[in-house]
């Protein structure tokens, strides 16, 4: 059997967007350097409470905190507040980074204790 | 620069004690939030914020059971948002096949098509979703991206036994029909497409009813439909630690021991009582609801140390589950890090 034989349904009722469609995946409302509101698209409690975690650890952030506002929504918006020398968004890729190497070590960690 | 205080915890045993335990009480439960502020022990001389070198210092996995099904380990050292986040990849993002579109040739049963279709769904299909792609919106069906199941049952009366044959439609009467070069993507027989399971009923027939379907599989996530999730449950929980006073003795010691009905404490040969099975505890708060012994036993969870357990649903491993969640929740942050970084510049 081919595919060519297969009826033609293309429309999808399905929301999730794969990870390989380019969307514009965070916006940012500032009207200052060391403050900004960060309104992620189709984000939700998995990173906006890892981000808030970090964020919150790095000493240079006096500030974070992360809420959904709607649930039929798929948004989520993050705020961060540093304290000086430093941007919002530059802690906010440090808090990216840091979830990054921190999930690296885990992911190394567990396959040794799997051997 | 690493303040010797923090790797010793803060002084002040109180403070040490609401910063990493969770205590059970009558009342309820006390210090259920974790502080993640960075200057919150300042005060106290103790450093909350993150270090990169202190964390590897301090994180151990052990892994305390795997069978083909289900993992069971513990990870210690890491705070809840991210064990969390985890678990949540686990059960909603991490992608697996499903059957996701059903064409209806022929259904002369007495199940209506709608909830035969459901029911298809619900089917775990064990096949390696990392070979396929996502099915974009709006575009047509292609071989990297969707898998044909055909399900073809009559039901017979045997003319000379008298016995009826195919009874029950099981999921063993799904056949893969490979499409394009399919066949080649799987060269070993046991990684070829197939139910998990044989032996699942999918409808009941009778002599002469007929089902003639043909099921499209897809790639998707488990927040789109939980028939996409990989796993049966991925959950953890803490650690439990039971500390009873070195008053509790004699006949104290045997009415504390008939208290428990999960049986986790033991009496040693000096006639202290101790937790001796403390993963057995299921926080039933049976041995302090007397007041006389809440004063002596005291109930609690290690904030940092997670019992993760893993049941896979059979398409990935428990293990690669765990694996492959760890791998998109560091592309989750690299598609955000390129968004910002594209709107910076």
């Amino acid at each position: 059997m081919t595919l060519a034989s297969a009826p033609s349904a293309t429309e999808s009722c399905n929301s999730f967007i794969p990870p390989s469609f380019d969307i514009n995946k965070v916006e940012i409302i500032s009207d200052r350097p060391d403050c900004a509101t960060f309104v992620f698209t189709d984000e939700d409690h998995t990173l906006g409470n890892a981000l808030h975690y970090v964020l919150m650890k790095n000493p240079k952030v006096d500030f974070s905190g992360y809420s959904i506002p709607h649930p039929s929504d798929n948004r989520m918006n993050l705020r961060i507040q540093t304290k000086t020398n430093i941007t919002a968004q530059e802690s906010l890729l440090q808090g990216l980074t840091d979830i990054k190497d921190i999930s690296r070590h885990i992911l190394d960690t567990f396959n040794n204790a799997l051997d | 620069m690493v303040n010797k205080s923090t790797t010793n915890g803060v002084s002040d045993p109180n403070l040490e004690n609401k910063r990493t335990k969770v205590t059970l009480t009558n009342s309820g439960v006390e210090n259920a939030r974790g502080t993640y502020y960075n200057g919150a022990y300042t005060s106290v001389g103790y450093d909350n914020s993150f270090n990169l070198d202190r964390f590897k210092e301090n994180f151990k996995i052990n892994i305390l059971s795997e069978t083909p099904n289900e993992l069971v380990f513990e990870m210690i050292g890491v705070d809840a948002p991210i064990a969390n986040a985890l678990r949540r990849i686990m059960i909603s993002e991490v992608p697996t096949m499903a059957i996701e579109k059903v064409y209806i040739i022929n259904n002369t049963s007495i199940l209506q098509d709608e909830v035969l279709a459901h029911r298809l769904g619900m089917i775990p299909i064990k096949v390696d979703p990392r070979k396929f792609n996502f099915k974009l919106p709006n575009k047509e069906y292609t071989a990297e991206d969707t898998l044909i199941f055909q399900l073809k049952v009559k039901c017979e009366k045997d003319a000379i036994t008298g016995k009826i044959i195919n009874e029950t439609a099981l999921s063993k009467h799904l056949v893969w029909v490979p499409t394009q070069d399919q066949e080649d993507m799987f060269p070993n027989e046991e990684d070829r497409p197939r139910p998990m399971e044989d032996d699942i009923p999918i409808m009941k027939l009778r002599p002469g009813q007929v089902i003639d379907i043909q099921c499209y599989c897809e790639k998707n996530i488990g927040r789109e439909h939980i028939k996409w999730s990989p796993v049966c449950t991925a959950s953890y929980r803490l650690q439990p630690v039971i500390t009873v006073d070195k008053s509790i003795k004699g006949d104290k010691a045997n009415e504390l021991l008939q208290k428990c009905p999960k049986n986790v404490f033991d009496i040693e040969e000096s006639g202290r009582v101790v937790a001796a099975r403390p993963l057995d505890c299921t926080m039933c708060r049976e041995c302090i609801r007397d007041p006389e012994f809440e004063e002596n036993v005291k109930i609690e969870r290690v904030r940092d140390h997670f019992i993760f357990s893993i049941e896979s649903t059979g398409a990935l491993k428990s293990r690669e589950i765990f694996q492959e969640a760890i791998k998109i929740f560091i592309e989750k942050c690299n598609i955000v890090e390129e968004s910002i970084n594209k709107l910076v510049n």
